[in-house]
């Protein structure tokens, strides 16, 4: 078994084949193609390299095909677009293909078009991209003027796209690399930059610095998946591993020969370094070398005679070549240690023990004696060592980790452990085995994880695998069902199955699992033109907000009659959540646009609301508040399709207050009154009266306008007030008589009182009050004799309170109440008179709340 | 672990958490601009201190004009309800692209963003580095017992404008607050925003089981790069700085470990609409009377126009009334009759301390001389506040006039006089056109319990305060009538089996025990709406047709929760939908005291309010203060026309 090892460094090496090649009908496949193959035992996506020179081969249409990972067709499709810098997958395992334009086109693995996007137009004016670096979430690209952008979701661009620093360099760099940021989405990449002047730059969204890399320039670049070790290779040959964490630190610098630039440069796990170098060959062939190595500067030289590809994984490197594929790995220490030749350690005891037992040797526990203490160590080994193993290998290292267990009397979390390493390797075996072929090692499986595996199978449509396995070791098969739904409602076009029993297969296999997003499947449903089908499954969908959502984007895509019925249950279901966003979303999709923009179309909105004008009415009310701001007339308008003749009519009378100029304001006043005199059928009857109030007061207001404007006339030609201009317009009618009081006009307020109708009771206060504040008492002394119906109370504290005891003595007496007499002959300082109006007055009793004065105690 | 006051400070820590935690997230020096109702109650979670450790260079209101500053960042705090502040900050962006001014902006919305937010941001064409974030901060800590939410106008909101997005956002606040501390068990609701609330938190209870793991669509598709997701949970960095801060680390861990287990047990909310009695009713403690006299924001009362204030010689203009202040916490509760001997005696015992200096002869006395002194002096400028203070109301409530309203108000509520002669006085009041909310707290307040006003008396009162306060006040009247609070008389009036079915009128005698204390003989509607829930068998469910007597649906709702302990005070959180009165605040703290303690609770409102604010809520604030009236030109003015040729002699 060891015989196969290689030595690198002073570490072993192995190279075993997983699968022979299936793809071996065209040797100049992946010489022919661009090729990407992806991580953890992963498919690889070709298409034809536009840049290299293509024989004839029967049909001349170009296709986009995938194929597993041992080389067996998945899916073609036709491929027709051109430009194409580079492609590469996902983390969800969609492939990603970046174009000189600035386009990103995702796929499944299918072959079915995902996302189209542009990461921005300033690429395309610049040149378009030259150069792009993907990482599993996001993409670097570099235009033909130099400049990087970075974009950090590879479904969309807008606020996820940057523009990076300037590079200002004098010529085209010779590669970029982008450093992934630490979490997904965050912005906080990095972009390393191999000038062709030699300085290497580290680029971010603020500045670009030179890193101090000597003996440049390099031309490839390659990051460990742990993103840890950066390998870089200059065009001299000078390979240097640098720590990306630790400030760029240099940890290990090689020198290699070969000078060309290399067509892949990957790495194995984080151990050393795969090359594949193309070299002509004597005979006008090409010679493909593979070079596995770095530490150290040792290298071991492979040879091949057909193109390769290389795949890096966590844990080694996968060589998918024309004939077979093979895995790079580095030999694991537990591995090592139990198979490296004449190895004498615990575990290889261990495991000569067990042939020794099964042999039927009875003394073959003698033989783990002298191991006694580490024989914990040892089956943990014996366990590790499994997880790397082939099949004939990993069954007696299980049976060797089980045997040393019988001899330890105590041994934490071993079964647990045991259990564990038995269910990764049952997942890989039989994920490694046909149609599904995916090589996966438990190591790599572990960092994956069961929802990123199940994803990936249901992605190649292994759906009931997925489903297993989620099952099997417990995991949510919410995404797997998920994933299935939308397939099913996709690929349901030929079939004859009707909506209702699409949905009523989908609810049935939904129902193992509550809280699964029906909203998206609907969605699906929608986007495969299924209205019907979508509103079905919307009804389970619990969240109002994805219902809303959803809804809304189906009435933009069905016909009229289609629209107005989803509209109308979006506008439904969002006026029952009570959210207020909800219902502006819903809005916004009813009228086409914010209510408030001058071409949304209130009045189709309105057409929806009026027919269920009870349910819909908070709806319609917020459409009016909105519009209220500004848009008065709109508002009135809006209003008066929904027959609320009351709301359109103050929607038009807040068009009069904005209104200064008089001859405006009189004329909409009109208009508001006219519209309040109207019937209103919905109206209740106080909201009628107050109808009749509004327009009465309409028309008083008027009134008041017009006695108003002579009123300044008139006092502009008579220079009231010592010439000063006075101003009536607009002031309430009582502050208008006080004024004109306070002027001394008081036959004006007189004439004024009798257009307006003041009551006499009312016109007495306000004129007591005017002529007090003019300092008129005189005037309000005569105004006294006249008999008053407001009593002689406001005339007496009048007086008192501005000091005039002369006047307000001789109108005490005509104060009804004896009490009240009393007290303003107290406040005026006579005691005697007091005492005599209160004789023969009963006290009457304070009330609840004059007790907390003391008044009644 | 129940007690009011640990809920109150975890929920002050967690605000705060969030508040900083988001300043942090945007590196170095910033800018703060802040919406208008967000500035005031800022105070009562962090201090000035605390933005500047957190990099914020100023901080102001968000307003029309940009602010100039050369720092790099710009942090807007803005409610997500107030879609017109965006253009202001839009304004702001647009003025400093003008100026060529490279910042990275970023608005954050409270409580959350939502889509009409980011439309409207996206409308503005701001092209700038703009980053939409959300901060979740539903509460403010007012005071030991009382959340507010700090959004004023809910009532006029709601009720006027039918927009339920008031009521929609408290329901919100409560989800956070049961996620914190855990279920609510029994949750009683009356009146329209009640059942807004009920509904929402029923509906998203059912969202959260349906997809615990789910998050809203799209979600992850809108984060915005470089901020990551603000945190849903107060762990993390927050709790990280909690258990620096030292104090609170006790409260915030011991609540979080509460998990599910629910501390509080009941909840009760109540809208404005059905208790409008309490509003417009006189109330007599210290700290209602303050409100009613100089109207308190954010625990801080404007004394610059006091007369009294003047003569001292300091200047400050506000006055701080602090929960925190001990003096106050116990007075602030009293009735103003009760309130006079306490500070008496007060002074009187810091005077004794200053004039003890003479009897001190060792060294030792001198000590605790000084001890004694330190804490006299420390509490002397404050009692002379509050002297000054109590001198200042009592001579407001004293005077004829205060006297006058008080009577007519007892006549109404008693129902004692005849109503033309109440209306009568009410119209003197709008003919000498006093502040209008004075006449229409007695209007109001006489057509709540009559069950509107006869529509021939009603027409001339409404004209007659259109006439006194202007025609634009007409839409005052209709919102008030949209809102109930003035209406035509329909039917008999139901007050009579209101006040006997609530037993809102205690004896004189039983008053100063009762919760009816607060309002002199008025037990608060709302105050028994939450005595009953205990003191009826069977809760509300025993009460159903006096309930059916008032305004809107009354609900109960049980929900699914770990029984609380019940050897504990159980902790009541009753929510005000529309505002809360400091008499009602002070009538729940009596009902704790008379209930001994079994029940504590918790005020949750969307803000404070009296009579004033609430009449101010009611007026159209756009039509207020708009320019003056343009007579028109009229056609006569003939010079103007040959002054058009400037050079050719006027006297032609």
């Amino acid at each position: 078994m060891s015989s196969d090892w290689q030595k690198l460094a002073d570490l072993w090496y192995r190279k075993p084949e997983v699968y022979p090649a299936q793809w071996t009908d065209d040797p100049e496949r992946l010489h022919l193609c661009v090729a990407a193959g992806a991580p953890y035992g992963g498919p690889v996506a070709t298409v034809r390299n536009e840049h290299v020179f293509q024989p004839v081969k029967g049909s001349l249409q170009t296709h986009l095909q995938t194929w597993t990972a041992a080389g067996r067709l998945i899916q073609s499709a036709p491929w027709v677009h051109t430009g194409l810098v580079t492609m590469g997958w996902s983390a969800q395992e969609t492939l990603v293909c970046v174009f000189e334009s600035g386009l990103i086109r995702t796929f499944s693995v299918m072959c079915e078009p995902l996302h189209v996007f542009t990461i921005d137009e300033r690429i395309k004016s610049e040149g378009g991209a030259t150069m792009a670096s993907l990482w599993p979430t996001g993409v670097a690209v570099l235009t033909r003027k130099f400049s990087l952008f970075v974009n950090t979701s590879l479904t969309r661009s807008e606020d996820a796209c940057h523009r990076f620093a300037d590079i200002r360099v004098p010529s085209a760099p010779l590669c970029i690399c982008a450093l992934p940021p630490p979490s997904e989405e965050s912005a906080d990449v990095q972009v390393i930059v191999g000038t062709a002047e030699g300085p290497v730059l580290m680029v971010d969204r603020h500045s670009s610095r030179d890193i101090g890399l000597t003996d440049g320039p390099f031309m490839a670049f390659s990051l460990s998946s742990s993103g840890r070790l950066l390998a870089c290779l200059s065009t001299k040959g000078v390979f240097k591993v640098v720590a990306v964490s630790d400030e760029l630190k240099v940890l290990d610098v090689a020198n290699i020969e070969r000078i060309k630039k290399p067509k892949q440069m990957v790495w194995c796990g984080d151990d050393c370094i795969a090359l594949y170098l193309i070299a002509p060959s004597d005979h006008n062939s090409l010679q493909h070398i593979l070079f596995v190595g770095g530490p150290q500067n040792d290298w071991i030289p492979y040879q091949y005679d057909a193109p390769l590809h290389l795949v890096s994984e966590c844990d080694g490197c996968r060589v998918m070549g024309t004939h077979k594929i093979e895995f790079v790995q580095r030999v694991p220490h537990s591995v090592e240690a139990i198979f490296s030749i004449g190895s004498y350690d615990p575990p290889a005891l261990l495991l000569y023990a067990l042939e020794q037992y099964e042999k039927g040797d009875v003394c073959a526990q003698e033989s783990l004696r002298p191991i006694k203490d580490q024989l914990a160590e040892a089956v943990s080994t014996c366990l590790d060592a499994a997880l790397c193993e082939e099949a004939s290998a990993f069954k007696n290292l299980l049976k060797a980790a089980s045997f040393g267990r019988h001899f330890l009397t105590e041994s934490p979390g071993c079964p647990d452990r045991h259990r564990e390493a038995c269910r990764s390797l049952r997942i890989c075996r039989e994920l490694r085995k046909a149609p599904i072929e995916i090589p996966i090692t438990p190591a790599q499986l572990e960092k994956l994880g069961i929802a990123g595996l199940s994803l990936r199978l249901a992605q190649r449509h292994f759906h009931l695998l997925a489903m297993r396995i989620c099952e099997w070791v417990g995991h949510s098969q919410e995404k797997v069902l998920f994933h299935w739904a939308c397939e099913k409602i996709r690929h349901a076009r030929g079939s004859p199955q009707t909506d209702e029993q699409l949905c009523h297969t989908i609810l049935d296999k939904f129902q193992r699992c509550p809280g699964i997003g029906f909203a998206e499947v609907a969605r699906v449903a929608a986007e495969m033109y299924r209205p019907h089908l979508a509103t079905l499954l919307l009804n389970h969908e619990p969240r109002s907000h994805a219902q809303v959502e959803v809804l809304v984007q189906l009435s933009r895509e069905g016909d009229e009659k289609d629209r107005d019925i989803m509209l109308r249950l979006a506008l439904d279901k969002a006026a029952r959540s009570w959210d207020p966003d909800l219902m502006n979303s819903a809005l916004s999709a009813a009228c086409f646009g914010d209510p408030c923009e001058r071409r949304s179309d209130i009045q189709s909105c309105a057409k929806l609301i009026k027919e269920r004008l009870y349910e819909l009415q908070v709806v319609g009310d917020m459409v009016t508040r909105q519009l209220m701001r500004e848009q008065f007339d709109r508002a009135r308008m809006f209003n008066d399709l929904l027959d609320r003749k009351r709301q359109a009519a103050f929607a038009a009378l807040h068009r009069v207050f904005r209104q200064t100029s008089y001859d405006e304001r009189t004329k909409l006043l009109r208009f508001s009154k006219d519209l309040f005199g109207m019937n209103d059928p919905i109206a209740t009857d106080a909201e009628k009266s107050s109808m009749q109030f509004m327009a009465q007061s309409c028309a008083e207001e008027m009134e008041l306008l017009a006695e108003q404007l002579s009123l300044e006339e008139k006092a502009t030609a008579k220079s009231w007030g010592r010439g000063r201009t006075q101003r009536f317009l607009g002031l309430p009618l009582v502050t208008t008589l006080v004024k004109l009081l306070e002027l001394g006009e008081v036959r004006e307020a007189d004439e004024l009182r009798k257009t307006m109708k003041v009551s006499d009771k009312r016109y007495w206060r306000i004129k007591i009050r005017g002529l007090a504040n003019a300092g008129n008492f005189e005037e309000l002394n005569a105004f006294a004799i006249v008999n008053s119906p407001i009593g002689y109370e406001p005339f007496v504290e009048t007086f008192l309170k501005h000091g005039r005891q002369d006047f307000a003595l001789a109108l005490v007496p005509k104060v009804k109440s004896g009490e009240q007499q009393a007290q303003y002959y107290q406040q005026m300082g006579l005691h005697d008179q007091a005492q005599r109006a209160r004789q023969g007055q009963e006290r009457s009793g304070a009330g609840r709340l004059l007790n907390i004065l003391g008044v009644g105690r | 672990m129940t007690d009011v006051s640990e809920i109150v400070a975890a929920v002050r820590a967690d605000v705060r958490g969030r508040l900083l935690d988001l300043l942090d997230e945007v590196a170095g020096r910033k800018i703060l601009l802040l919406d208008s109702t967000i500035v005031g109650p800022l105070d009562l979670v962090v201090s000035p201190s605390d933005l500047k450790d957190h990099g914020v260079q100023q901080w102001f209101k968000l307003s029309d004009q940009p602010v100039a500053s050369d720092c790099a960042q710009m942090v807007f705090l803005v409610r997500c309800e107030r879609v017109d502040l965006i253009e202001m900050i839009a304004n702001q962006i647009l003025a400093d692209e003008k100026e060529q001014k490279d910042r990275l902006y970023v608005v954050v919305f409270v409580p959350e963003k939502t889509e009409q937010c980011k439309q409207r941001l996206a409308q503005h064409h701001v092209k700038a580095n703009v980053r939409i974030a959300e901060c979740a901060i539903h509460h403010f800590p007012s005071d030991k017992d009382v959340l507010s939410m700090e959004t004023p106008r809910m009532f006029q909101r709601l009720h006027c404008e039918n927009d339920p997005s008031g009521p929609y956002y408290a329901a919100r606040g409560i989800m956070s607050l049961q996620e914190t501390f855990g279920t609510i068990p029994t949750v009683r609701a009356i009146g329209l925003a009640g059942k807004i609330v009920v509904d929402t938190i029923q509906r998203l209870r059912k969202e959260n089981q349906a997809g615990q793991s789910k998050k809203k669509p799209g979600d992850a598709a809108n984060r915005q790069p470089g901020v990551p997701p603000v945190a849903v949970y107060s762990k993390g960095a927050a709790a990280m700085r909690r258990k620096e801060d030292g104090r609170e680390t006790g409260i915030a861990a011991e609540v979080e470990s509460a998990g599910d287990k629910s501390s509080i047990s009941e909840m009760v909310v109540i809208d404005r609409r059905v208790d409008l009695f309490s509003v417009l009713c006189s109330q007599f403690t210290y700290q209602a009377l303050i409100d009613f006299a100089y109207g308190i924001q954010n625990n801080s009362i404007d004394i610059s126009s006091a007369s009294w204030a003047k003569e001292r010689s300091e200047s400050r203009g506000s006055v701080r009334l602090s929960p925190e202040d001990a003096l106050y916490q116990e007075i602030r509760d009293l009735r103003i009759d009760k309130l006079g001997p306490l500070l008496q005696e007060k002074a009187r015992a810091i005077q004794q301390t200053y004039s003890e200096k003479d009897n001190v002869k060792s060294a030792t006395e001198m000590t605790e001389y000084i001890k004694k002194f330190k804490s006299a002096q420390s509490a002397h400028p404050l009692l002379e506040v509050y002297i000054n203070l109590a001198h200042d109301l009592n001579e407001k409530i004293q005077s004829e006039e205060y006297r006058q309203l008080l009577k007519l108000e007892d006549e109404i509520t008693a129902q004692s006089t005849s109503s033309t002669s109440c209306l009568e006085t009410v119209q003197a009041i709008m003919d000498d056109q006093k502040p209008f909310h004075e006449a229409l707290r007695l209007l109001c307040l006489h057509s709540l319990v009559n069950n509107g006003i006869k529509k021939q008396q009603l027409d001339p009162l409404k004209t007659a305060f259109k006439q006194s306060y202007g025609f634009e006040h007409t839409l005052t009247l209709e919102n008030m009538e949209s809102a109930g609070l003035l209406r035509p008389q329909i039917g008999k009036s139901g007050w009579g089996s209101i006040k006997r079915q609530f037993n809102l009128f205690v004896e004189d005698d039983l008053a100063d025990r009762d919760v009816s204390y607060a309002y002199s003989g008025y037990a608060p509607l709302s105050v028994r709406l939450v005595q009953m829930t205990r003191s009826q068998p069977k809760g509300w469910i025993a009460v159903k047709d006096a309930l059916s007597l008032l305004h809107g649906p009354a609900q109960e709702l049980q929900q699914p929760a770990k029984e609380p302990d019940s050897t504990k005070p159980a902790t009541v959180l009753v929510c005000f939908l529309g505002g809360v009165t400091y008499g009602e605040i002070a009538a729940l703290r009596r009902l704790s005291q008379l209930e001994e303690g079994r029940r504590r609770f918790l005020i949750l409102t969307t803000e404070f309010i009296n009579p004033k604010k609430l009449f101010e809520s009611m007026c159209c604030d756009a039509v207020l203060n708009l320019p003056p009236i343009e007579p028109p030109v009229r056609a006569s003015s003939a010079g103007v026309a040959s002054k058009a040729f400037g050079f050719w002699p006027t006297s032609r």
